[in-house]
């Protein structure tokens, strides 16, 4: 994470109670599974309870100590990054019906004309040249298989 | 001066025009395989392996080992430029390594993590050839209570050692250790916090969960907060990313103490490259003359992380020559070619196959020539990296993002995985919780959990096993150290303030 960038004015102070709370709660629910459902120590040696009970309780406390303490400025930005986050699990979730690299490809192109405000033949360029990549190095030379795609399944 | 008679004659093998060759096209490969994210020395080597049957054994091993090499190299790169580590080792390196970068120094911080890296692996490789017999045995008088008690002072250290605010820097920590927790735990045989998802059942997986919390983040950084770089990329020529004397005596002393103790740790079974470049990096911390601001762009700490990371590669070396245990996953894919072209590791290797096992440590001084050459050719073009236009760079980051994650298992989950880990990572920075701690503490939980029950096992549940070993009990003498002191310090520190006042 860039701690270079500026830093705007604290808008949102709940965002760290947020994320805090979130910790607390993951503590709390890691600890409880760890005593009541795994064991914490079982035929003289630590359970597979024992890890997350010490983990899970020092998450707990330490994040309610957290809480009560004076919070610090958040960085900026926070509930602005939900939207690159969404197109990008728009991409992902075209993958089955593309493949991957067609849906990589149209994910760079759409990323570039529409957000990025470039020109139309200098998105197209790219998407085609990172799919044209993409299949090079991991398709022939690494061999990875990538998912096809219904569309090209269909095709075939 | 048997073993440098040894030496030299694996030289007068290793050094015929086939092998510089293989060791330069080796070498290559391994930096551009290390520097892509999800792919690692591990699967390098898998590749390469079937390949090099069809070669005489010695150029093989020439061919692969100066692979390992090259993945090590290259595993910085994107750790440095993008923030997106290739490896768990690299995740060190990043800490210091990007904000090098973002000062417009990323050419310095390539330079550093190469040079580093070469030191830190010669280190290893000349204590391999004098030491290795020896370095093997010391490595089996760590048996479990000894390796619980390394790993606990490495955990131990994390959270105060990263980040400004040692209370996040803890919490992050029992976040990695509470995720480490998920899958079928390896000391128990039994599924912990899977909600019934067969996906959890093998755990998480380490790259998509670093390839989040470092890549995808960076990317949703990016997009919110438009870092301005323009001004950066002015100073990214070869000549402004050579190290000037001063720097370069700045380095070595640090990748000389790194490489011996990265050498030291990654002998041990089952330690790892992590766990040595991460010592490395908390020692430079505590000793360095300038610990006090490593992760905020000092070159101390690349060079500490590679030069350790480096060293413990070749020290994985020595059990697996003279033992026949490897000591990391890929001496694990090494052990099995050795196999397969006949060979069998362990005390007799060093008598019955002399000429091999020389060739073989001979061929590591070459690979990692090869290595730094073809590492140092290439900054001036990875580097220009940074002056493509951020719209071009964040959606092919993000594309990386995806196709890396999916590589390590061909798992869509690991690509949802990666997105999830990603945003999280993202909400805990802007809360101000540094993320490294809990990759660390991920990566080294399992080991802990495993080792702990060891050695419990082994004393039927008595504790005192911890306090009869000299090692596991200066390691716990240590951890105290290292938890007591700074707690002293601050509340001496403060009780000053009062007095003060």
């Amino acid at each position: 994470m860039n701690n270079e960038s500026a830093y705007a004015q604290q808008k949102r102070p709940w965002l760290p109670v947020i994320v805090t709370l979130l910790i607390v709660a993951i503590g709390v629910t890691w600890a409880a599974f760890g005593l009541f459902k795994y064991g914490v120590w079982q035929n003289r040696g630590p359970g597979a309870g024992f890890f997350p009970v010490v983990a899970g309780s020092g998450a707990f406390f330490l994040g309610l100590i957290e809480l009560f303490r004076k919070q610090e400025r958040a960085e900026s930005g926070g509930i602005k990054s939900i939207w690159p986050a969404l197109g990008m699990a728009l991409a992902i979730a075209s993958i089955p019906l593309f493949g991957m690299v067609i849906a990589m490809s149209i994910f760079v192109m759409v990323w570039m004309a529409l957000i990025e405000s470039q020109r139309w033949w200098k998105s197209l360029l790219t998407g085609l040249g990172t799919g044209i990549a993409l299949y090079l190095l991991f398709g022939l030379w690494l061999r990875v298989a990538f998912p096809q795609g219904i569309i090209i399944q269909l095709l075939q | 001066m048997d073993i440098l008679q040894s030496l030299l004659q694996g030289f007068a093998t290793s050094l015929s025009f086939s092998n510089i060759l293989a060791a330069l096209i080796g070498a290559g490969l391994g930096i551009v395989i290390g520097a892509i994210p999800g792919l690692g020395s591990v699967t390098g080597v898998a590749l390469l392996l079937p390949l090099t049957f069809q070669m005489d054994p010695i150029t093989g091993i020439i061919m692969l080992g100066a692979l390992y090499y090259g993945c090590m190299y290259g595993g910085s790169y994107s750790a440095i430029l993008l923030n997106i580590p290739g490896d768990a080792p690299a995740v060190v390196t990043a800490l210091d390594g990007y904000p090098l970068s973002q000062k417009g120094l990323a050419g310095k911080a390539l330079f550093t993590a190469n040079l580093s890296s070469f030191i830190g692996g010669t280190v290893g490789i000349i204590m391999l050839t004098f030491l290795g017999p020896v370095l093997a045995k010391v490595g089996l008088l760590f048996g479990p209570a000894e390796i619980a008690a390394l790993i606990l002072l490495a955990l131990c250290s994390i959270g105060w050692l990263l980040g400004d605010n040692p209370g996040k820097g803890l919490i992050s920590t029992f976040l990695g250790i509470l995720l480490s927790t998920i899958g079928l735990g390896l000391a128990f045989g039994q599924p912990r916090f899977t909600f019934d998802s067969m996906y959890l059942l093998n755990g998480i997986s380490f790259i998509p969960l670093v390839i989040g919390m470092f890549g995808f983040s960076q990317v949703l950084d990016m997009m919110v907060n438009r870092i301005n770089t323009s001004g950066l990329t002015d100073k990214l020529g070869l000549r402004d990313s050579l190290l000037d004397r001063k720097e370069v005596l700045r380095v070595l002393p640090v990748s000389l103490r790194s490489g011996v103790l990265g050498n030291l740790v990654g002998i041990l079974p089952g330690a790892g490259a992590t766990t040595g470049s991460f010592l490395a990096y908390v020692m430079e911390k505590k000793v360095g003359r300038r610990g006090q601001d490593l992760g905020k762009g000092e070159i101390e700490g690349v060079a500490a992380s590679e030069a350790g990371n480096n060293a413990a590669a070749a020290g994985s070396f020595a059990p697996l020559l003279s033992l026949g245990i490897p000591g990391s996953g890929t001496s694990a894919v090494l052990l099995g070619g050795l196999m397969m072209w006949g060979l069998q590791p362990g005390p007799l290797l060093f008598q019955q196959n002399a000429d091999f096992v020389w060739g073989l440590i001979s061929s590591m001084y070459l690979g990692n020539v090869m290595a730094v050459l073809a590492a140092l050719a290439i900054i001036p073009f990875l580097v220009k990296l940074l002056r493509v236009p951020h719209a071009i760079l964040i959606p092919v980051i993000a594309v990386v993002c995806v196709v890396g994650s999916y590589s390590v298992n061909n798992s869509m989950f690991d690509v949802w995985f990666m997105l999830g880990s990603g945003v999280v990572a993202y909400f805990m920075s802007v809360a101000k919780y540094p993320v490294a701690p809990l990759l660390l503490a991920f990566v080294l939980t399992p080991r802990l959990e495993t080792s702990l029950r060891q050695a419990l096992d082994i004393s039927r549940g008595d504790p005192m096993i911890f306090f009869n070993s000299p090692i596991a009990v200066t390691l716990l003498s240590l951890i105290l150290l290292f938890v007591l002191y700074p707690l002293a310090k601050s509340l001496f520190l403060r009780s000053r303030k009062k007095s003060d006042a």
